[in-house]
């Protein structure tokens, strides 16, 4: 635990709305430069979970918790999100709302110049993460110009501005295209892969968890009832099916198989799907 | 959602005009506009002054000769209004059965109608002229808490998105079938219930989003730092004292200071 990032036990939480926990008993943690995938049909408590993770339940979004939540040595239960300032970052599902100023830059800029950070430290922090990510060409357009992918990266770049050692991604990609879930998806593929941020993300694109994240938490009805590597998770096909989640196709298609009497392993990544269906 | 609002980007003087100057220029014009509520004719530079700002600003003086157009029905109902009381004073100019329209109603009805119209066009060419970063700036150089500035800028901006929102949900339930200019009045009115319930349906998640989004970018968490700030220049100085003096020397007029 003591190299965990992000260590989550006995969570209850729930909305003032909300006549019952919408999390029940969530424990959770989360390695240092590791990611993980949460994963759960609609309603079952991924974003409340973000939400309780970042410090905004109950300090912003009205509501009530219980348990412990420690980010990066950081109590969120006493601190709030207010005590998180520079070490956690929360990307939402809906880039419309995500980018708000009439400049690329002033939406870059504006994180850390709400820090109240020195100017210099402000303009370093958007160079920084223009060439991080190749933002340069974005520059001296019109966010609203800007597509869904393009806005929702605008959104995870003015996140990294603040420098976080944690990014929760809130399903990122669920109003975006295609070619819009691809430059995202490549986006924190890149961040994990260079930066070594810690990212948790509630994402349904199972094919592409299962290539990029450490473990995969399978949510129901508020509540953690799978979690391990993706290889764990998903070999489980009927488990993972009956929570409501689709399983990659490649395990579908074996698990078929198997029912049928073909003796075939489960593969879950696309390198080991190759392997079982070359045969 | 853009916060970017009523701003519109166009590289004219009035845009390059430090906001502060901008902002004591519209304060100015609604202070004209208050002491020459009384006579339209003394509100007359006041009216030619904005029109001149929303050129200045790249809006064209049409945008405001639009703006006084569409506001005619108010202009009418206002002349209504003015005669009405001030029918006994002044020389009579139009009678038409109990109508009666002196000089001095027709006076104040232009001044109370230049009352609304001067700062209305006024601060048009101040938002739309002035980058809500920049708008932010000034009110809190000019001593406005952050969270205020915040607060009034987002709420100035959040405008063209309601309207969005509004045309958005109109279209949609027409497009489902809702007549709205089927029936009388009163089933006119009562036809608009399924646009109200959905958009403020709406707005209320749009703004709920917007609040998320903006605490976790801790809007509001310290002193903010502006990266670009506008310099106070010799302009801005020549601007404000001719503002000073324009708007001066109306007031002076209208109150009769001489």
């Amino acid at each position: 635990m003591e190299s965990s990032s992000v260590v989550v036990k006995d969570l209850y939480a729930k909305y003032a709305v909300s006549e019952s926990w919408v999390l029940k008993s969530v424990n959770l943690a989360v390695g240092k430069a590791r990611m993980l995938v949460l994963m759960g049909p609609s309603g079952c408590g991924k974003s409340t979970l973000l939400y309780a993770i970042a410090g905004l339940l109950p300090w912003v979004v009205p509501g009530e918790i219980k348990g412990e939540v420690v980010v990066e040595g950081v109590d969120v239960t006493r601190s709030g999100y207010r005590g998180l300032a520079g070490v956690v970052g929360i990307v939402y599902q809906n880039p419309e709302m995500q980018v708000v100023t009439r400049s690329v830059y002033e939406e870059l800029a504006m994180a850390p110049e709400n820090l109240g950070l020195p100017k210099e430290e402000v303009l370093r922090r958007v160079e920084w993460v223009v060439e991080a990510l190749d933002l340069g060409r974005y520059l001296d357009r019109d966010p609203q110009s800007l597509s869904g992918g393009e806005k929702q990266l605008i959104a995870i770049a003015s996140v990294l501005t603040m420098r976080p050692r944690v990014l929760l991604l809130d399903e990122p990609t669920s109003m975006l295209d295609h070619k819009g879930t691809r430059l995202v998806l490549e986006t924190v593929e890149q961040l994990k892969r260079e930066h070594g941020l810690t990212i948790i993300a509630a994402e349904h694109r199972v094919e592409w968890a299962v290539e990029v994240a450490d473990a995969v938490a399978v949510m129901s009805d508020g509540s953690i009832v799978m979690e391990g590597s993706p290889e764990e998770v998903f070999s489980r096909v009927e488990d993972v099916e009956r929570y409501g989640v689709r399983p990659p196709g490649a395990a579908e298609v074996a698990y078929e198989l198997r029912k049928r009497g073909f003796e075939v392993r489960v593969p879950v990544r696309l390198k080991a799907a190759h392997e079982v269906f070359k045969l | 959602m853009s916060l970017g609002g009523l701003y519109v980007e166009r590289k004219t003087l009035f845009h390059k005009l430090d906001p502060r100057a901008k902002i004591v220029w519209a304060l100015l014009v609604l202070v004209a506009s208050v002491t020459t509520q009384f006579d339209g004719l003394k509100a007359l530079p006041v009216f030619a002054s904005t029109l001149a700002a929303l050129s200045l600003s790249g809006l064209g003086a049409g945008l405001a000769l639009l703006i006084v157009v569409n506001a005619s029905a108010f202009l009418a109902a206002v002349t209504l209004i003015w005669a009405g009381v001030y029918s006994s004073q002044g020389v009579l100019l139009l009678a038409l059965g109990p109508l009666r329209l002196t000089d001095v109603g027709l006076k104040v009805a232009f001044g109370k109608f230049f009352l609304i119209m001067n700062p209305v066009l006024a601060f048009a060419a101040l938002f739309a002229s002035t980058r809500p970063y920049h708008l932010m700036w000034a009110l809190e150089k000019l001593g406005a808490p952050s969270k205020v500035a915040l607060t009034f800028t987002l709420a100035l901006n959040l405008l063209p998105s309601t309207v969005r929102a509004v045309r958005e949900v109109t279209e949609a339930q027409v497009a489902r079938g809702l007549a709205l200019d089927r029936g009388g009045v009163v089933q006119r009115l009562r036809n608009y219930a399924p646009i109200i319930v959905p958009m403020i349906a709406r707005l209320l998640s749009d703004v709920w989003d917007l609040s998320m989004v903006l605490a976790s970018r801790y809007a509001g968490y310290a002193r903010r730092t502006y990266v670009f700030e506008p310099r106070w220049s010799v302009r801005d100085t020549a601007f404000t004292l001719l503002s000073l003096l324009l708007y001066g020397g109306v007031a002076a007029w209208s109150l009769a200071l001489w």
